[in-house]
């Protein structure tokens, strides 16, 4: 079946070489298309290491010293200080919400600022820095896991953090120290970052869920409630996990909630869900754009490729009904022909994918694959894996484009096989 | 003749439906592909409303420090431009004709409200200087811009969209002069203008000037901030210039913090609209160039698609070919006549390739405008009608109606003809 | 006076392992008002010099002159032109476009002289009128016989006003009244208009009622 589906490949070459041109042309178009969608939907897939259901995020805005509402006795240092106490248990007392933990407002879990820190152990890598509030539950609020060989969460959020102090993921402890325990040892800082002491490791979390860095660190913040300058937050953020079945769009989209979340000058400007802030910055990131247009070009590149597969086929109906017919009157089944075109269309794909993806290679060599697309932002360090193995990444991704286009094709011949397929011997060998 | 011709295409379309549709189909889409790419690249690149100067405007959009931080640990800021960089570096620019220098309440997650009549309605503002409303024309439905005085007072003035000024007052007439609560704080209108589509950086439901509160805009440090200054260049100066003008003029501030090792990065701002549409910012985004290759590649893989179609339904004409040739029809007249029956085919496919495309840029406008470029597009993504109907769009289908017809028509019909007319005409058919 | 003359002609189709000489050194000539038969078994050039004569198809070597004029350094585009003009053909499948109607058909040599449509229809619709399918002028060749089929593919030859009808097995689909009342068609042109016929036939009797007969046999002429 092979050998004739060749034959008649070879037959048809004049027909066939458009074909197989444009093949190879979308060949290399789904690579273009595919690889950094890939690598993006691998990026977004892979486990957050902390439960972002259910969390989500507030943020508080001082009056202005103009307002009417300004008071000016409340903005007493220990009188703010008070008051920020007391908002968040108000928050903790509401029936939705299970726990409450303050948050950096420009560092938290999937929020658009980012700070990288670089340091050098056993080798130097850059890392994403957090901040957290040191006794006040952050990790367990978070959902992050504990490490074996490290103080368990509830540990390290009981800890309080001397200057230097970090708690690191489990990917940092493991790159440095594959061999002992990254708790206790130090970190040399790195183009004039101040040395660090591991005094915890967490599991691998990934705040910024449109990334796969998985290396952070955290340090003690110095902005809430007061300022390391002494001065007290106009601005903070709180980090609420609600209890089960709340549902967190209902609970961000509760006017009263936030109405009801005021003391003093302060007053909640707004509420988010973690999931809503992670859309978002996929959005921003353009991410989100970029996984819809690589959808839209391949759903435009493979529907042109198929109505041209299944035009092709079509147009060559009468003639090969009527080498069916001969074939049926020497005792053909219908599923051989079918079959056997269906074997033309594979073996066409076959070589020129295999074209395709010769000539990708050349540039792939030249200028990267994806990866050099990720956005690891400003290259924070990521462990190896498959993306950055440029053999598996193109075999992986040749796999891919190969698949697309035998399904594509094959659905594009099987129609008019069909009907080839199904032709009357007498009418198909009869003369004009 | 031409009519016959038609009338022959038409015949065929009705006979030959699964190839006429499939050669519509392909058509369509490919024409569908290539106006809502159109479409985007213009909504972003084209003088729009109030941005009628988009292609001269410069954007200094990105700007870092890094410095020696007390503890010995070196900071690194990157963001956009601060007051006193505005103050002491744009305003002292001799290559900047106009500036306009604001920050988008929704770049970060504080919510601003109007709390009229004792509800708290959501509103995106801007916070403006005065040159905002130099270097975008606003049309004003009533009242004027931004003034000098006001700024430099701190008045608490605010310019309402006329949406909003309808959401609030219930009319966008009448509010001059009226108070409104932003935020819980009193502000006088002054102005009512019509929105601007908000997929532009000029579009917001208030503008408020940023001297009012100091709160208003993100800490970051003296040199960075949150202000994006966008500016219309003098007459003649090139990039080059204003990009060496803005780094000259921090070199005293550098000089004089040697002792903290201050390092300034102006990452070669300002930019062009067009750099800022397609490159440049903190994230890389595609460039034109890649534009143009994917309008080229979506022409042109359907078109090899039609052409290998019309191979194959070449190759079912052979013989009525050789009829022709027979009787005395050169091979020129041959391939206009299939080009023109062609035509008919093509023009079908891109009418509804317009459709499709209409169709697709108001159901998911917002997501595929904010595909182009550094766009950051609320959901809500409103277009408005010049940007669907304008001639140029017309044009354009037309254009490439023709381009498609001729690329997928020319090779494959002009080679199918070179048979010898006998042995057209013992084609088996 | 000689109309077509036919000079030492041969044809010789190559292959990369075979030559075939489908004519050999034909001479011969034929007179303005002829109506000449070629007969001979199949596969002895019959077809190959109708299409030779009709300027569809170049001699491997020899000269072919239609009405004083060679044929030998034309270009293809004067070639079409010099068909147009002067020759009309008749094939044994008709040959009709299916996606024309008859009307439409028999306009199709006009085409190519950039006539007026007008004109075009009107001289159309004369001779179809004067084959009897002047009710027929809207139909598709699906919906006719193979005698009227044949009859507008006669009003096609005829209707540019060639003086040269070419006819390849003309009744060789019909059965044997339409195959006759075609004869009859092609008769009277012959005689009433004075247009020169050649035709290729199988059929004896019909070969016997033309002027001449010209009998091949294996590319070369025996009679």
């Amino acid at each position: 079946m092979i050998k004739i589906a060749l034959k008649n490949l070879w037959a048809r070459r004049g027909n066939n070489i458009w074909l197989a041109i444009e093949l190879v042309v979308v060949t290399i178009i789904a690579w273009l298309i595919i690889d950094p969608v890939a690598v993006r939907v691998y990026d977004t897939a892979q486990p957050l290491g902390y439960d972002r259901d259910r969390l989500v995020q507030l943020w508080f805005n001082t009056y202005d010293t103009l307002s009417t509402r300004y008071d000016r006795a409340a903005s007493e240092k220990d009188i703010a200080g008070k008051h920020i106490a007391d908002i968040r248990r108000s928050l903790e007392k509401l029936p939705q919400v299970e726990r409450v933990t303050p948050t950096s407002q420009y560092y938290s879990p999937e929020s658009p600022s980012t700070n990288l820190t670089s340091f050098w152990s056993t080798d130097t890598i850059q890392a994403m820095e957090g901040y957290y509030v040191p006794e006040t539950g952050f990790f367990a609020t978070l959902g992050a896991s504990s490490v074996e060989g490290s103080p368990t969460i509830a540990e390290i959020d009981d800890m309080h953090l001397g200057d230097g102090d970090i708690i690191v993921t489990e990917d940092i402890a493991k790159h440095l120290f594959p061999n002992g325990n990254a708790v206790g040892q130090i970190l040399e800082g790195r183009d004039y970052y101040k040395p660090r002491r591991i005094v915890g490791v967490i599991g691998n979390v990934r705040l910024k869920g449109f990334t796969n860095t998985r290396f952070y660190t955290f340090s003690q913040s110095n902005m809430f409630p007061v300022y390391y300058s002494g001065k007290v937050s106009e601005n903070f953020s709180f980090l609420a996990r609600l209890r089960p079945g709340e549902s967190t769009e209902d609970f961000a989209e509760d006017e009263s909630i936030r109405k009801e979340l005021r003391k003093g000058n302060y007053y909640c400007s707004s509420i988010k869900s973690l999931d809503a802030l992670a859309k978002e910055e996929e959005k921003n990131r353009g991410v989100t754009g970029g996984k819809i247009l690589g959808t839209c070009l391949l759903i435009f590149f493979m529907g042109s490729l198929m109505l041209g597969v299944t035009g092709i086929f079509w147009l060559q109906t009468r003639s090969r009904s009527h080498e069916a017919g001969i074939m049926k009157s020497f005792g053909a089944s219908p599923r051989f022909i079918t079959a056997t075109m269906m074997w033309e269309g594979v073996l066409l794909v076959l070589f020129t994918w295999a074209i395709g993806c010769l000539l990708y290679l050349q540039w792939g060599l030249n200028n990267g694959l994806a990866e050099k697309d990720r956005l690891i932002i400003s290259k924070a360090s990521c462990p190896p894996d498959w993306v950055t193995d440029f053999p598996v990444h193109f075999a992986i991704i040749s796999a891919i484009v190969l698949a697309v286009l035998l399904i594509v094709v094959c659905i594009g011949i099987y129609i008019p096989a069909r009907r080839i397929s199904r032709v009357n011997p007498v009418d198909a060998l009869r003369d004009e | 003749m031409i009519k016959k011709y038609l009338r022959q295409s038409w015949l065929m379309m009705r006979t030959e439906k699964l190839y006429s549709s499939l050669y519509i189909g392909g058509v369509a889409l490919s024409i569908a592909a290539v106006m809502v790419l159109s479409m985007a690249l213009y909504a972003n690149l084209a003088p729009l409303y109030p941005e009628y100067n988009r292609l001269n405007t410069v954007y200094f959009d990105c700007l870092s420090t890094s410095y020696k931080a007390p503890g010995d640990q070196t900071m690194q800021q990157q963001w956009w431009l601060s007051e006193w960089t505005v103050n002491n570096v744009i305003d002292s620019m001799k290559t900047i004709d106009k500036y306009a220098a604001f920050y988008k309440s929704d770049f970060d997650n504080r919510r601003n409200y109007s709390d009229e009549n004792g509800n708290e309605v959501p509103l995106n503002v801007t916070y403006v200087n005065p040159g905002f409303f130099k270097v975008y024309d606003f049309d004003f439905v009533e009242g004027r811009p931004l003034s000098d005085d006001e700024f430099k007072s701190d008045s608490k003035v605010v310019i309402l969209s006329d949406l909003t000024a309808e959401r609030l007052f219930g009319s966008p007439t009448g509010c001059t002069g009226r108070l409104i609560k932003i935020n819980y704080l009193d502000y006088k209108v002054i102005g009512v203008v019509k929105e601007p589509s908000n997929i532009l950086i000029s579009s917001a439901m208030a503008y408020i000037p940023y001297s009012t509160d100091r709160n208003i805009l993100p800490y970051s440090n003296i040199i960075v901030g949150a202000l994006i200054v966008t500016a219309i260049p003098k007459d003649g100066v090139t990039l080059q210039q204003m990009a060496d003008e803005f780094r000259h003029y921090f070199q005293p501030v550098i000089t004089a913090n040697k002792d903290i090792n201050l390092e300034v990065n102006t990452y070669d701002r300002p930019i062009s609209h067009y750099t800022r549409v397609f490159g440049g910012g903190f994230d890389d985004s595609p460039a034109l160039g890649y534009f143009s290759i994917i309008a080229l590649i979506l022409l042109i893989v359907p078109a090899m698609n039609l052409s290998g179609m019309i191979v194959g339904r070449m190759e079912q004409r052979k013989q009525e070919m050789g009829i022709r040739k027979s009787f005395g029809a050169k091979r020129r007249t041959l391939l206009w006549q299939v080009i023109v029956e062609n035509m008919l085919l093509t023009l079908t496919g891109a009418i509804i390739g317009l459709v499709l495309s209409w169709i697709l840029i108001n159901t998911i406008g917002s997501v595929i405008f904010g595909m182009i470029g550094n766009a950051e597009l609320p959901d809500n993504t409103r277009l408005t009608p010049e940007m669907l109907f304008s001639p140029g769009i017309f044009g354009l289908v037309l254009i490439l109606t023709l381009v498609l017809n001729l690329l997928s028509s020319y090779i494959p019909v002009w080679w199918s003809l070179r048979h010898p007319i006998v042995e057209s005409l013992n084609q088996k058919r | 006076m000689a109309i077509i003359t036919l000079h030492e002609v041969n044809r010789i189709y190559r292959t990369k392992e075979i030559e075939t000489h489908a004519l050999e050194n034909v001479n011969f000539s034929i007179e303005k008002g002829e109506f000449v038969s070629i007969m001979g078994p199949s596969g002895c050039g019959k077809s190959t010099l109708l299409n030779i004569i009709g300027l569809l198809d170049k001699p491997s070597s020899g000269k072919v002159t239609i009405k004083d004029v060679s044929s030998e350094n034309m270009s293809d585009s004067k070639l079409a032109q010099f068909r147009n003009a002067n020759l009309g053909f008749v094939f044994q499948s008709f040959h009709l476009i299916n996606s024309l109607n008859v009307l439409d058909n028999v306009e199709i040599p006009l085409i190519y002289r950039n006539m007026k449509a007008s004109d075009r229809r009107k001289m159309a619709a004369a001779v179809l009128e004067r084959v009897g399918l002047s009710h027929r002028m809207k139909h598709f060749p699906s919906q006719l016989s193979g005698g009227q089929c044949q009859r507008v593919a006669i009003a096609r030859a005829i209707v540019g006003n060639p003086d040269i009808i070419l006819a390849d097995e003309p009744t060789g689909n019909l059965d044997s009244r339409m195959g006759h009342e075609i004869m009859e068609i092609l008769h009277k042109l012959n005689k009433e208009d004075g247009r020169t016929i050649v035709m290729v036939t199988h059929n004896e009797a019909q070969a016997a009622l033309t002027d001449r007969i010209i009998r091949f046999f294996d590319g070369r002429q025996v009679e």
